[in-house]
């Protein structure tokens, strides 16, 4: 095939091979401008506020520790990060367990409602819930759930599931039920058939709505900013915001602490970047 | 059997948008919103996100997935994988490292365009509210290119091999085989991917947020924006609620034009 292409463009051969490089150049530096920023980024929280100012272009040499130092001196980072941690490991649970749960009752038994409460969960699925920001705080403040450790698991766990019940549901339905049946035959009772035999052949479902609420949960802005305020119970996100009010003549520490809060999610991205690229296109795809 | 109407419950309620104010007051809210030249200013500038997300990312997704799929490129997993980076970053995250990146005494941009030489083109990117649309257009688009490379190359894989292949052998190269050939044949794609941008770009938020707050003065509010600054920095939630179930409306009426659009299409093979 690519003797035919060949053949038939003789004279253009130098051109093809100009207009590959071309396109590979500039892809290439394409590319550049991707990684570039981070890589700016990281050397440059090894310099000094002064050093930066120099000249924001040069490495740092020698590298200086000071601005990790100062940020992980303040109690307020390590709040973040683990308020960051509880809220969005605490969800992920939460959601697993209700969307499991739902998605197993949905996908296999019929009962009057069942397709009702379906569409209920699809059209969850289209609502853009920035929009619900105004009317949630209004709620929340009316109960005078604001501020509290368990505030952002409600909304967190409730504005996931339908997405997750909708992977769950999906995926369940392509099971055959041959398994359960004879499970059942065995004398198994739905309990066990459940968390003995669909959960673990859930796992792969299972493994993406993991990632793909935890992408989600630890990036979350609007709700945190909105519903916690307090200063125990910030997330990483508006604890970054911080660093633009009060320390915004120090850059090398904003930029720390951006880093900071990119970090587990680069963490994340390195060991799961395929099942992460698979579970935010998957919606995209299925047609 | 019990958590299905908890939930339930909950997220109905969850549903509820009020346009109350402390004391009831029907429509007025909606009727001040309308007459509000604020209102459109944000209308207008989600209108240039929409248009710009489009074109800023599908576009060159699109081009590069081309690319692709020609036997030029090379390391395509890799380019893959930095593409996607930007993605799972979250965008206010983004948003900050470019407003670090625009900033006039130490942004990384005026000083590149002063080594490059064109000072001229230095400007106060973030503060002047004649560049400050573009000056937010161009972190959206970068973050999410990839996010439509990588749905437009695995929506490419339902491409039979040997269309592309008989196509090439015809004499369609490069553009031309892209255009007329991968184009229509990823309609589906394409469709979705247009759907998601654009419910995407409705509700964009975070970015701007850390980016401007809307500023400088509202040029660069958007509908959410607007949304938050009215119920939580002017305290006036009535109007606030009165602006997200606008969005929430314009949402719903976009999603069922692009769906009738996409029937009318369909239905023209």
């Amino acid at each position: 095939m690519e003797e035919v292409g060949r053949r038939r463009s003789g004279g253009r051969a130098f051109g093809r091979g100009v207009l590959a490089v071309a396109s590979n150049g500039i892809l290439w530096i394409f590319c550049a401008t991707y990684i570039f920023p981070f890589m700016w980024m990281i050397y440059n929280t090894l310099k000094t506020q002064p050093q930066f100012i120099l000249n924001i272009f040069s490495l740092p040499i020698p590298p200086v520790w000071s601005n990790w130092r100062d940020i992980f001196s303040i109690p307020d980072t390590y709040s973040a990060l683990i308020n960051s941690s509880y809220n969005t490991a605490l969800s992920m649970v939460f959601i697993v367990f209700f969307s499991f749960t739902v998605g197993y009752f949905l996908s296999r038994y019929s009962f009057p409602g069942r397709n009702f409460i379906y569409g209920f969960f699809l059209v969850g699925m289209l609502v853009p819930i920035y929009a619900l920001l105004v009317p949630v705080y209004i709620q929340f403040n009316k109960l005078g759930m604001t501020n509290h450790r368990y505030t952002l698991l409600i909304p967190y766990v409730a504005f996931s599931l339908p997405q997750a019940i909708y992977l769950f549901d999906s995926y369940m339905r392509t099971i055959p039920r041959s398994i359960e049946e004879a499970a059942f035959v065995d004398g198994a009772t739905t309990n066990q058939i459940m968390t003995k035999i669909m959960f673990p052949i859930c796992m792969p479902i299972t493994g993406t709505v993991l990632v793909l609420n935890f992408l989600g949960l630890w990036n979350e802005f609007p709700f945190a900013l909105v519903l916690v305020s307090g200063a125990g119970y910030r997330t990483v996100p508006i604890w970054l915001t911080t660093f633009q009010g009060q320390y915004s003549s120090q850059i090398t520490m904003r930029i720390t602490a951006m880093v900071i809060a990119m970090t587990p999610i680069i963490v994340a991205y390195f060991f799961l970047r395929d099942r992460m690229m698979e579970g935010l296109t998957s919606g995209a795809i299925k047609g | 059997m019990v958590l299905v109407p908890l939930v339930e419950a909950f997220y109905y309620s969850l549903n509820n948008t009020f346009n109350y104010r402390l004391t009831f007051a029907g429509f007025d809210n909606y009727k001040r919103l309308l007459a509000d030249p604020y209102f459109y200013l944000s209308l207008k500038n989600n209108a240039i996100v929409i248009l710009v997300s489009i074109g800023l990312q599908m576009v060159p997704a699109f081009i590069i997935m081309a690319a692709m799929t020609t036997k030029l490129v090379v390391a395509k997993k890799f380019v893959q994988t930095i593409f996607f980076f930007p993605v799972v970053i979250s965008p206010l995250v983004t948003a900050y490292i470019w407003k670090v990146m625009y900033s006039n005494q130490y942004g990384v941009i005026n000083q590149l365009l002063k080594v490059v030489g064109l000072p001229g083109w230095q400007q106060n990117w973030l503060g002047d509210p004649k560049v400050i649309m573009t000056s937010i257009s161009i972190p959206l688009g970068w973050q999410y290119i990839g996010f439509y490379l990588v749905i437009l190359l695995a929506g490419l894989t339902s491409i039979d091999r040997d269309i592309l292949e008989a196509a090439e052998i015809d004499g369609a190269t490069g553009t031309k085989r892209a255009i007329y050939v991968i184009l229509p044949l990823m309609r589906n794609t394409i469709n979705v991917s247009l759907l998601l941008c654009l419910s995407g770009s409705i509700k964009i938020f975070d970015q701007i947020y850390a980016m401007s707050a809307g500023g400088p003065g509202h040029a660069s509010t958007v509908l959410a924006m607007y949304a938050y600054t009215a119920s939580f920095l002017q305290n006036d939630y009535g109007y606030g609620s009165a602006i997200s179930v606008m969005m929430l409306v314009i949402s719903f009426i976009i999603i069922i034009v692009m769906t009738r659009v996409r029937r009318a299409t369909g239905q023209n093979e």
